[in-house]
């Protein structure tokens, strides 16, 4: 868990802005250059770079350069490792629980198995006596 | 999996099983330690090597295991010995336990997390519900509030479309 811990952190960091939020939800939908992605906020470019580097340093996003024209491309990775770190937990409550059915499966089995072994003595006595 | 995300930087999960034994008796092997130990397991199929239970409101817990659980972490020893403890917090034999829940998570120091662990009578067993509620990690409490939130807002989202 140690090792989400880092990158975690700057995955929240990076998702604390409202801005950056919704620079990820349009990149959600597809691509999109970093013009595209200024379009419907009311900041400059540079501003908006300076976001993408943010969400680039959190590792949540990629630029490709194709000439001039810088495309965005969204990386979910870092929000798995947050859900990774979640499902660790639920895994390690699911195996007690199964350990723990497993333990009265077995203990039932064994007083089945008892259960069992006194019905065919008795049947024997029964028919041992006639 | 449950994901709360309700109050920032919370989580919860929850998992259920039915196991085939009455209320009382599943209840006992939660709290009985020479029960528990019988059935409780690392993730090398190992017993605690510790397990003091004093079962009553404000009562403590230890377990001490070598292993976790689940999968060992990144960076931490297999033979890493895991100390688990608590208190509890309810105590309300057959239906319900409320304790907290401290683990010696290496460079991670324990939050405030609770477990919550519901016996239900079913057909010809007891349902068994955990709830395990918390705080991800102490370092991200630090103005990332909103952060766990909206993560948890675009995570579906984002999944679902990568």
């Amino acid at each position: 868990m140690v090792k989400y811990e880092s990158q975690l952190d700057s995955t929240f960091s990076a998702l604390a802005d409202p801005t950056r939020r919704a620079i990820l939800a349009r990149l959600a939908v597809g691509d999109a250059s970093v013009t595209e992605l200024a379009r419907p906020f009311d900041v400059s470019l540079p501003a908006v770079s300076k976001h993408l580097r943010v969400l680039e340093r959190a590792g949540l996003l990629t630029q490709d350069r194709q000439g001039r024209v810088r495309r965005c491309q969204l990386q979910a990775s870092p929000m798995r490792a947050a859900a990774e770190w979640i499902e660790c937990y639920r895994r390690f409550w699911s195996q007690q629980l199964d350990a723990l059915a497993e333990f009265f499966g077995e203990s039932q089995d064994t007083a089945e198995a008892r259960q069992e072994k006194r019905d065919n003595d008795i049947k024997r006595k029964h028919t041992d006596g006639i | 999996m449950t994901l709360n995300a309700n109050t920032p930087t919370e989580f919860s999960i929850r998992v259920s099983k039915f196991i085939r034994a009455s209320r009382e008796r599943v209840f006992e092997a939660w709290v009985r330690p020479e029960i528990r130990r019988k059935w409780w397991r690392t993730n090398r199929g190992e017993g605690p090597t510790t397990c003091e239970i004093d079962g009553r409101v404000g009562g403590k817990y230890l377990l001490k295991q070598i292993g976790s659980g689940a999968e060992t972490p990144a960076g931490v020893e297999d033979d890493y010995e895991w100390v688990i403890e608590g208190e509890f917090l309810e105590f309300d034999a057959p239906r319900r336990l409320v304790f907290t829940w401290n683990v010696n998570h290496p460079g991670e120091p324990s939050g405030d997390e609770r477990v919550t662990i519901e016996f239900h009578e079913a057909e010809g067993g007891t349902e068994v519900t955990i709830s395990h509620e918390g705080i991800l990690s102490s370092s991200l409490r630090d103005g990332t509030e909103k952060g766990w939130t909206k993560l948890l807002e675009l995570q579906a989202e984002v999944l679902a479309q990568a």
